[in-house]
């Protein structure tokens, strides 16, 4: 059984989507399989009472050998003995985050690195221990520093939108923009842009001449106004945007400047930047074919696999009765999981559901298990 | 000061469309401090947020947001743009809101998390990278010394000269004059610097105690002795178990982890302001003591049951009390005493009984800071006997010189019907003889409707004008210290809880008005009789004493020109009365022949007491 | 239920209980007091002041007897 340390992150669309059970799900699993475990959070987990909506949160049950990466002040209320194997120098708003092996199995809170750098900081530090799977829970909606994972589960339902149609438009249009195909090796390579030219938007000419704006993302008229300014209809071959690139830029682009733009590149440094910049995420995927058709590219300088979808029928309602109060409710997950399952051409799962051990079978061939 | 803070760049973000005030203070603070800042206006879109960001490069983003439905994801959304726009590459990305936690910063990704209560240092503390050293677990009082800023300087001469006369006449007479009060408080010396010789052994000590004990117990009345000798307690007294003591000391353990405390004042230095406590029951007391402290209570003082003043003899253990006042004895005053912030002002009345000199020993043994003794309100309205009061008030203030309590007298004659200016020449008197004694007076005029003021109608129109005239008159005669009390607004309160607040924050108001140096405030429940007083009513008073510290600041309460007349009229009739107490030349006869309070007057010399006293 | 609405059927719109309520935090003291109010027997309830600083909990909780719309009960007491 050959495992290299690989690194999965729980990436959700909102509270509530099943990140932290599908998370304790994996951990279950690899526990019982003798895999080595290394586990860490980008928000907070473990709490008993969502401090938001107060309705109970699943907790986060370790056991012994399990490592953690986890602020200084989860330790003390984590039960369970864990021992501190380093504490390293990212800071979070509890503390330091300490790197910890579990002895006694236990429930704890989870509360670790919150930006991508810090996350992958502390991955090193969980691989350094020797961790075969690394699970990152996410945290709300939140999506960036997951980048730094080698792959991804992407949790949604009906908390991020009651009405399935919707919300299935929405999954598919994720997992497009997780599609969006690699740069190949060219005269520059990936490496150079990155080092290089990770600063500002670069138009890259066939000449060799590059071409920089000031600002790094293309989030406003303005500054596409500046771009179009300094495109070659001829010798423009690449436009990098190492920052945020907006829905409705793209959908300007397609719809106004297509025989600009024509032939030519529109890189962006990951999927989560595009997804960032989008408004309605339902149409993306819309607006990403609508540029293609056009015939103008679209690359990433990184990308991850989405493995599969864990979907989660239930939601917050909130109520009417008292202020500030939240009550439990759920849509139809039967057909939740029918209409994703068609539309979707990635494994999907109800994580309350029997559908689980699809996941495993998902993680396995991930991890390169054959048994 | 400034030139050692490193000069940050801030941009403060108003994700709120409408609470933005907070960043706005925020903002103003900061640049302040010499700091760069950008506030950018409420309600832009979140693109325009992170384009703006990205130009201004800053060390810190502040965002402010309230939470609510939905504001999660906006946050989380807002964050992930920031790192996306490279803006957390350069700076700490900061929450700050009503609801916000560090757990809930932790979920929205966020470096730092402010919410409710935070105060303004210490963000700015934390922009600028130092230790915040939190208001909450900095206590906002120190203990004072009320009369430490008073040179006790006569400013009437006339006045002083009869005073001199008068306290003269007192000492002389009280010569070689003992009594079973103050034999008891010898006795009750002796036992407690035997009890606390580390050099002797608890077998020596037993003995000695026991010898001491019996010549005590010569000296008092009958439901006393019983008590040692028998173990009989008085009706409605009962002893507390050792399991409740236990849980006390627990729960006293507990409280003393509290390092939040309200602020009571605002921008003065002055009043501090006191609550009585003495529900009966000493864990009652403790309950209601830490929560008036963590409310804003400088000092608290102890009210014991009115028999206590009528009986020769004190009583031992930790007892309980079904009835209003707890019961003095070292053993419960030493349990109130662990359970006080080492910051709160305490003071142990021993002011008007048999059993006056006792208790400023044990006060002042347990390290009290201040006492209460009154020898005139004690004779004429305490109900006990003149004579005797003098000898054992006398006694009293020279242990309360000996232990260091300065101690206040507190002029309730009024409350019976005696006229103001008669129960301040009582008052000069004893501070007078304080003075002679080395001892540190505190004048306790009253803020009362009582009843003079009711019949002669001064109160018809305010109660401001008179009380200033009070405290205007004795300012006139001499500096010493000057606080009203107990309660500010006697007779003023009733059932109603707003009402009994209020006049109580009021006549507050006037006391911070006119810089006096303490007040002790009653709680809502002041004019209820049928039961103790509740912890939530004296909540209420403590908070709406507060709220007039903020509201009045440094401004002043305006008196109308009747206050000068009133003035004039108080040191006047002082001043009369001084004179007939002098030509009487017998301060004992003045007090029973109702020169400084007659039967008239609603005063009567009491009869505890009468015929003790032992001449040597 | 009934029983108790008709009890309270005089009072004209809330019913407020005063308290200190001991607790360790801010949380545990409006657990507490919204508990309480349901072991009386109401429903719609709501803390309207609370406030947590040493030793516990000074906290108002209301109970609404009738709100603006509804058919009050004491509208019959004159009949």
């Amino acid at each position: 059984m050959e495992i290299n340390s690989k690194v999965i992150g729980i990436l959700g669309t909102a509270k509530n989507t099943g990140k932290t059970t599908t998370a304790n799900y994996l951990l279950e699993w690899s526990n019982k399989e003798g895999i080595k475990v290394g586990l860490t959070s980008i928000g907070y987990d473990g709490e008993d009472i969502d401090s938001i909506t107060g309705l109970p949160k699943p907790r986060i049950h370790v056991k012994k050998g399990n490592l953690v990466g986890t602020a200084e002040q989860c330790f003390s209320v984590s039960k369970g003995k864990i021992e501190i194997v380093e504490k390293t120098p990212v800071t979070t708003s509890l503390g330091q985050v300490l790197i910890g092996k579990v002895l006694q199995e236990g429930l704890v809170i989870l509360a670790g690195p919150n930006k991508g750098k810090d996350l992958f900081y502390i991955l090193q530090k969980l691989k350094k221990e020797k961790s075969q799977l690394i699970l990152v829970d996410g945290a709300l909606n939140r999506m960036i520093p997951l980048i730094h994972c080698d792959a991804l589960i992407l949790a949604t339902g009906a908390s991020r939108h009651t009405d399935i149609d919707l919300l299935v438009d929405e999954t598919e249009s994720i997992i497009r923009a997780f599609n969006i195909p690699l740069r190949e090796k060219q005269k520059i390579s990936n490496q150079e842009i990155m080092q290089h030219h990770n600063n500002n938007i670069v138009i890259f000419q066939k000449n060799g001449y590059k071409r920089q704006l000031k600002s790094h993302s293309l989030i406003s008229q303005k500054i596409l106004n500046n771009l179009i300014d300094s495109i070659d209809e001829k010798e423009t071959e690449e436009i990098y945007i190492p920052g945020i690139v907006q829905d409705n830029i793209l959908k300007k682009i397609a719809e106004q400047y297509s025989e600009l733009f024509k032939g030519k590149t529109i890189l962006i440094n990951n999927p989560t930047f595009l997804l960032v910049g989008t408004r309605d995420i339902n149409h993306l995927m819309d607006i990403i074919e609508d540029i293609l058709n056009k015939g103008i590219n679209i690359k990433t300088l990184y990308n991850l696999p989405i493995l599969a979808v864990t979907i989660n029928p239930f939601y917050p309602k909130y109520s009417r009765f008292g202020k500030d109060s939240y009550e439990m409710a759920w849509i139809d997950g039967y057909q939740l999981y029918q209409k994703m399952r068609n539309r979707l051409a990635l494994p999907v799962t109800n994580i309350m559901g029997e559908e689980s051990p699809k996941l495993v079978t998902v993680i396995k061939k991930f991890l390169n298990i054959n048994r | 000061m400034n030139n050692s803070i490193k000069k940050r760049k801030i941009l403060l973000i108003p994700l709120d469309p409408v609470h933005d005030v907070a960043l706005k203070i925020l903002n103003r603070k900061l640049q302040e401090r010499g700091h760069h800042t950008v506030l950018l206006p409420p309600d832009l879109p979140l693109e325009e947020i992170i384009g703006r960001a990205s130009d201004v490069d800053a060390n810190y983003v502040l965002v402010s947001r309230t939470l609510g439905y939905s504001v999660a994801e906006l946050l989380g959304k807002f964050i992930d743009m920031a790192e996306a726009a490279k803006i957390r590459d350069r700076a700490k990305v900061v929450l700050g809101g009503k609801a916000i936690t560090p757990q809930l910063a932790s979920e929205l990704g966020f470096d730092k998390g402010f919410g409710a209560g935070t105060d303004f240092e210490e963000i700015i503390a934390y922009i600028e990278d130092r230790e915040f050293q939190r208001e909450k677990e900095k206590l906002f009082r120190k203990k004072i010394s009320i009369p430490a800023s008073h040179a006790y300087q006569y400013k009437n001469n006339r006045i002083k000269n009869l005073l001199n006369e008068i306290t003269d006449e007192i000492i002389q007479w009280s010569q070689r004059k003992s009594s079973p009060g103050i034999e008891r408080a010898k006795l009750r010396e002796k036992i407690i610097n035997v009890y606390k010789d580390d050099a002797l052994t608890d077998e020596d000590k037993a003995r000695k105690i026991k010898v001491l004990k019996e010549k005590y117990l010569s000296y008092c009345d009958d439901k006393i002795s019983r008590f040692y000798q028998q173990g009989l307690l008085p009706d409605k007294v009962r002893l507390l178990s050792a399991e409740e003591i236990n849980k006390l000391d627990v729960y006293i353990q507990k409280q003393k982890e509290n390092t939040n405390f309200k602020k009571m004042r605002h921008t003065q230095s002055l009043p501090l302001v006191f609550v009585q406590y003495g529900t009966g029951c000493p864990i009652m007391d403790i309950a209601h003591i830490k929560t008036s402290e963590a409310w804003g209570a400088d000092g608290v003082f102890h009210f014991d049951p009115s028999w206590g003043a009528r009986t020769e003899g004190l009583l031992e253990g930790v007892l309980s009390h079904e009835e209003d006042g707890s019961i003095i004895t070292w053993e419960n005053l030493a349990k109130i005493k662990s359970s006080l912030h080492k910051e709160t002002i305490w003071t142990v009345r021993a002011h008007r009984g048999l059993n006056t000199p006792e208790t400023a020993v044990i006060a002042g043994k347990l390290g009290a800071d201040l006492t209460k003794i009154h020898i005139v309100y004690g004779s004429l309205n305490g109900g006990t006997d003149p004579a005797r009061l003098t000898i054992d008030g006398l006694e009293a203030i020279k242990y309360a010189a000996k232990y260091n309590m300065p101690f206040d007298e507190p002029t309730n004659e009024e409350l019976g019907g005696v006229p103001a200016y008669k129960s301040f020449a009582g008052l000069l008197i004893i501070a007078d003889l304080a003075l002679k004694l080395k001892a540190q007076p505190i004048l306790k005029p009253l803020f009362c409707y009582s009843p003079d003021v009711m019949i002669t109608g001064k109160m018809d129109d305010n109660y401001i004008d008179y009380n200033v005239a009070k405290i205007n008159s004795l300012r006139s005669i001499i500096d010493a210290p000057i606080w009203p009390g107990e309660p500010i607004g006697f007779m003023t309160h009733s059932e109603d809880r707003i009402q009994s607040s209020l006049t109580t924050a009021l006549h507050a108001t006037l006391a911070i008005s006119l810089k006096v140096n303490a007040i002790t405030i009653a709680s809502a429940d002041e004019a209820y009789s049928r039961g103790p007083i509740s912890l939530s009513s004296r909540i209420d008073t403590l908070r709406a004493v507060q709220e007039v510290f903020r509201f009045l600041g440094k401004a002043k309460i305006k008196p109308t020109s009747k206050a000068k007349e009133f003035e004039k009229e108080i040191t006047k009739g002082i001043q009369a009365t001084l004179e007939k107490v002098a030509k009487r030349g017998s301060f004992i006869n003045a007090l029973y022949e109702g020169l400084l309070g007659s039967p008239q007057d609603g005063a009567y010399p009491g009869r505890a007491g009468r015929n003790t006293l032992i001449e040597e | 239920m009934k029983k108790n609405k008709l009890i309270l059927s005089q009072i004209i719109d809330s019913l407020d209980i005063e308290t200190f309520i001991a607790c360790q935090s801010e949380e545990e003291g409006k657990r507490i007091g919204l508990s309480i109010m349901e072991k009386l027997g109401f429903r719609d309830i709501d803390i309207v002041f609370i406030e947590f600083l040493g030793s516990g909990v000074r906290i108002r909780i209301r109970a609404n007897i009738y709100k603006p719309g509804d058919t009050y009960g004491w509208l019959n007491l004159y009949k």
